[in-house]
């Protein structure tokens, strides 16, 4: 006890200004240009997954480890077991480092459980006996009754996870790497595996945890590191680190001016225009359809009026985009429409079939469209398109021809994060309930 | 360089044996195939050489039941020597998965495919003492001398799987080529024919195949009951030496690219 609070002060893990390039030959005959050269032809491209990262992590501290995908966490991760070798920079760790990389997949799918423990700790370089000595402890933690000794062929994935899981978690490293272990197991068993983080954590040994759980990070790491692009965006307190990964998986930063004004302003206030323009989320310049009404910038803001993809459930928020005219449109009609992960429509809208459609709009105009919304939504991923059209013929039968269209834009998290959900199903129908007064007693 | 093996020995024993185990599970005949199919070659061989097309000046050993002996003794020690080289080759990318989420060696992998070889190889050579009693031929100690000659062939396998498996990651045409290599080498050694048919001042040319000295050394114990010459055991020391040295050399200077290729 007395040991381990010793020990506090010590840094296991110290990394500076580590740095990883994998250097790409393509094709690989350029790699045997630049051997036999000493390096002066075949030139190799030079891709940087993780730059200038510097930490230390103390005895005892539980380290969270977050960004996007290609945000550098697995080299990092890779880079610390010593897996990959380090470009520039110096990563020093001091005792046993297990790592959860992948789980399962180092195990053999013809052996059964219990020789599966046996082999990997033989890969591991432990002593004989060890694995043994804790091979009760496994077996109760795993809990999955006599698959334990039948080939691991017939598991489930989350049966395996339980075994992996289980296994370095009896091993007793000094340092352990859970890298997204918890997302394949049963509820109840990341019930487990957490509260047995946080005993191990108690006992003293170092966690680093890399996980898109971000309830998880939260709840268990006393530190977050948040890598973007393979550098070091933020490191500090894990609330703050999660918001901004929330912040930042979102466009661009930025405050805007609080949501003001009618659906459709006339003639675009230069702010809020350059703001679009700066913060925009178009990237691609799908033009389709003749030139004219034109799609310049679109953002979306939040109840605060924050730039973000991330809306709360039930919560208010803006679509604003700004389009212009580049030759006298007759009726000009803006479309948006609400996809989910599986492209099913969810809701279309457009200007015109709210009635706030302009008659026309004349060379060179341009406009700000405020679409403003409620996302009583089921939470999860949307994608949104935006759409410019015009009615192609003066006759009211004639079709709508389409002048601009951005289609996959977001995706958008509606996020939950509370106990319950107001609603059940895909979406909240606008209610209010009522209740009578209460019958007079007579 | 040769420390993690050590370190990591009973894990190479131990898979090397599972991987025996598991090759032939679920066939009935189990390891019985192992030696079934280089048999059917032999019988092959030894029927075209010695009643189809007879070899010339071929000496004593080409006839009927003592030709089928030398294919036999010259050939399952190529065959496990080949069944090395290509597994050393391909133990990094085989096993990759290990070497992309584990610090571990990539020597050790090498070394696993290298004994799983050897502990076929010696299984099936166990087929030649049973055929010499099945014809009667003497059985002395001295085919003892086989088992070492067998340990230094599987070095050598190792130690050219080791050079050939590292470029191999970065070059995965040398995997192609070493097959192409080896059919051509193969009858560049004496295995199916004998010596003899090769005229005289150019038999000393094969103590330039590498692989000459082992089979030299293997046969004679098997066949003949007597120990290679001092200069048969140096060479296959020597052959064996340098292309484990140059092959760990290789690795050590590749080494820190491996697992950003794979």
């Amino acid at each position: 006890m007395s040991a381990a609070r010793e020990g506090a002060a010590e840094p296991v893990i110290e990394v500076e200004h580590l740095g990883k390039c994998f250097r790409l030959f393509e094709p690989p005959s350029r790699r045997a240009a630049a051997w036999l050269s000493g390096g002066r032809l075949g030139r190799p491209r030079e891709v940087w997954a993780l730059r200038d990262v510097s930490f230390a992590v103390m005895k005892g501290e539980c380290l969270g480890i977050i960004g996007v995908n290609g945000s550098g966490k697995s080299t990092l991760l890779k880079l610390l077991t010593g897996v990959l070798e380090e470009s520039v920079g110096r990563v020093r760790v001091s005792g046993r480092l297990l790592a959860l990389l992948e789980l399962g997949t180092g195990f053999n799918p013809e052996l059964t459980g219990r020789q599966n423990i046996m082999l990997s700790t033989q890969l591991l370089g432990f002593p004989d006996g060890y694995a043994e000595a804790r091979m009760g402890e496994i077996e109760a933690f795993c809990d999955i009754g006599r698959f334990f000794d039948r080939p691991m062929k017939i598991y489930s994935s989350g049966m395996s996870t339980r075994l992996a899981f289980a296994t370095f978690l009896f091993l007793d490293p000094d340092i352990l790497v859970v890298d997204e272990a918890l997302a394949v197991g049963d509820m109840f068993f990341q019930r487990k595996c957490l509260a047995a983080m946080a005993e191990i954590l108690k006992r003293g040994t170092t966690i680093l945890l890399v996980s898109h759980d971000m309830a998880a990070i939260e709840n268990l790491c006393s530190r977050v590191i948040l890598l973007e692009g393979g550098e070091t965006a933020y490191m500090g307190a894990p609330k703050d680190a999660v918001s901004r990964y929330f912040a930042r998986s979102g466009p661009p930063g930025g405050v805007a001016p609080p949501l003001g004004g009618a659906a459709s302003d006339r003639g675009a206030s230069a702010d809020v225009a350059s703001a679009l323009r700066r913060h925009s989320i178009l990237a691609t310049r799908a033009r389709l359809g003749p030139q004219g009404l034109h799609i310049v910038a679109a953002r979306v803001l939040d109840q605060l009026g924050h730039h973000s993809f991330r809306i709360r459930a039930g919560d208010r928020f803006a679509i604003q985009l700004l389009v212009t005219a580049d030759a006298p449109v007759p009726e000009p009609e803006i479309e948006l429409e609400f996809r989910d992960r599986f492209d099913r429509l969810v809701c279309g809208l457009s200007l015109g079939g709210l009635g706030r459609a302009p008659r026309s709009l004349s060379a060179g105009e341009s406009r700000v469209v405020s679409f403003r919304l409620n996302a009583a939504l089921e939470p999860g991923e949307y994608s949104f398109t935006l759409a410019a059209y015009d009615r192609a013929g003066a006759r009211k039968r004639d079709g709508w021809r389409c002048h601009d269209s951005h289609a996959g834009l977001g995706p958008l998290h509606i996020a939950w994060d509370r106990e319950l959900l107001p609603f059940y199903g895909i979406a909240a129908l606008d209610c209010a309930a009522e209740l009578d007064a209460a019958p007079k007693a007579e | 360089m040769l420390e993690p093996l050590y370190r990591h020995r009973r894990y190479i024993l131990k898979s090397a044996l599972a991987d025996l185990r598991h090759r032939y599970a679920g066939t009935s005949l189990g390891f019985v195939w192992n030696v079934l199919q280089p048999l059917a070659l032999i019988l092959v061989f030894s029927l075209v050489f010695s009643r189809i097309v007879p070899l010339r000046s071929a000496g004593t050993a080409s006839k009927g039941v003592s030709f089928l002996l030398y294919l036999c003794a010259g050939y399952l020690p190529w065959l496990g020597f080949a069944d090395c080289l290509m597994r050393c080759l391909n133990a990094l990318p085989d096993n990759a998965t290990y070497l992309k989420k584990l610090p571990i060696p990539e020597q050790v992998f090498v070394a696993k495919a290298a004994l799983s070889s050897f502990l076929s190889m010696m299984l099936s050579l166990l087929l030649l003492p049973a055929l010499l009693l099945v014809f009667g031929q003497p059985i002395g100690g001295a085919i003892l001398a086989a088992v070492p000659a067998a340990v230094l062939l599987i070095g050598f396998g190792f130690g050219l799987g080791l050079l050939f498996g590292t470029l191999n990651v970065f070059f995965r045409d040398i995997n192609h080529l070493m097959a192409v290599i080896l059919q051509l080498w193969m009858w560049c050694s004496p295995i199916v024919y004998t010596i003899e048919v090769v005229p005289e001042r150019y038999r000393n040319l094969f103590w330039l195949n590498p692989v000459y000295p082992y089979i030299l050394a293997i046969r004679e114990a098997l066949l003949e009951g007597r120990v290679a010459a001092p200069t048969t055991w140096l060479a296959m020391l020597g052959w064996a030496a340098v292309a484990t040295l140059l092959g760990l050399l290789v690795l050590s200077r590749l080494r820190h690219e491996i697992r950003d290729v794979l």
